[in-house]
């Protein structure tokens, strides 16, 4: 299976349940294709950098799938054909992944943060003690 | 935007630095105010940075999120 990333841009005057609508019609194409939804996100309505289709602004979707090649050329082709959709995107971002690995790492990737923060902090003052001890030992043998 | 003399590649400084097309804000340190992406010789980057960068800066542009140019500059 391969990893892809599909970034697509939904027209920002759609009333919330359509967006709704269309953001689950994408989904449910990934899964019929037998695609895996690794993360979908959502960033809410942005700027454009430049107009597109005459709006300077749009509701970004993100989804980080993976599957076939099929599975993003259908993707492509139905973002293509629905108008509430702005631009689309999408880049292959491996090949060869386990779906499941992915999903692991997804959930550890939130938790990691924390766990970086406890680690560093004994590591940090772990060299400044021996650092004091070396300069002892230094001291001592000058001495003696 | 002030140009700075070549400086050491950033991203090989801190390589913990993220080169993403999904993040405009920190791209557009290497763009001018015109949005073309800033050469090497300016920015300092190393080679394979600034190979990364430059495709991450044109996908930012595919989706909207990095201008391809701002044509009326105030």
């Amino acid at each position: 299976m391969r990893q892809y990333e599909t970034i697509f841009v939904v027209n920002p005057t759609l009333a919330e349940e359509t967006y709704r609508e269309v953001v689950n019609k994408f989904k449910n194409i990934i899964e019929k294709q037998k695609g895996v939804i690794v993360k979908a996100d959502e960033w809410g309505t942005q700027r454009l950098a430049y107009a597109v289709k005459k709006f300077d602004k749009g509701i970004y979707v993100i989804f980080n799938y993976c599957g076939d090649a099929g599975v993003s050329s259908e993707l492509e082709r139905d973002l293509k054909l629905d108008d509430r959709v702005l631009k689309y995107q999408t880049v292959k971002l491996a090949e060869d992944v386990d779906p499941q690995a992915l999903m692991g790492k997804e959930k550890e990737g939130k938790k990691e943060p924390e766990a970086k923060e406890s680690k560093e902090t004994p590591a940090q003052a772990v060299p400044v003690e021996n650092n004091k001890e070396q300069s002892a030992q230094e001291v001592k043998s000058h001495v003696g | 935007m002030a140009y700075h003399r070549r400086r050491i590649c950033r991203f090989c400084a801190d390589s913990n630095l993220p080169i993403d097309y999904k993040d405009p804000r920190n791209l557009r340190l290497f763009t001018t105010e015109r949005g073309k992406i800033i050469p090497r010789r300016i920015s300092g980057n190393c080679a394979k940075h600034q190979r990364v960068l430059t495709v991450a800066i044109k996908r930012a542009r595919g989706i909207a999120l990095l201008p391809f140019t701002t044509s009326t500059l105030r």
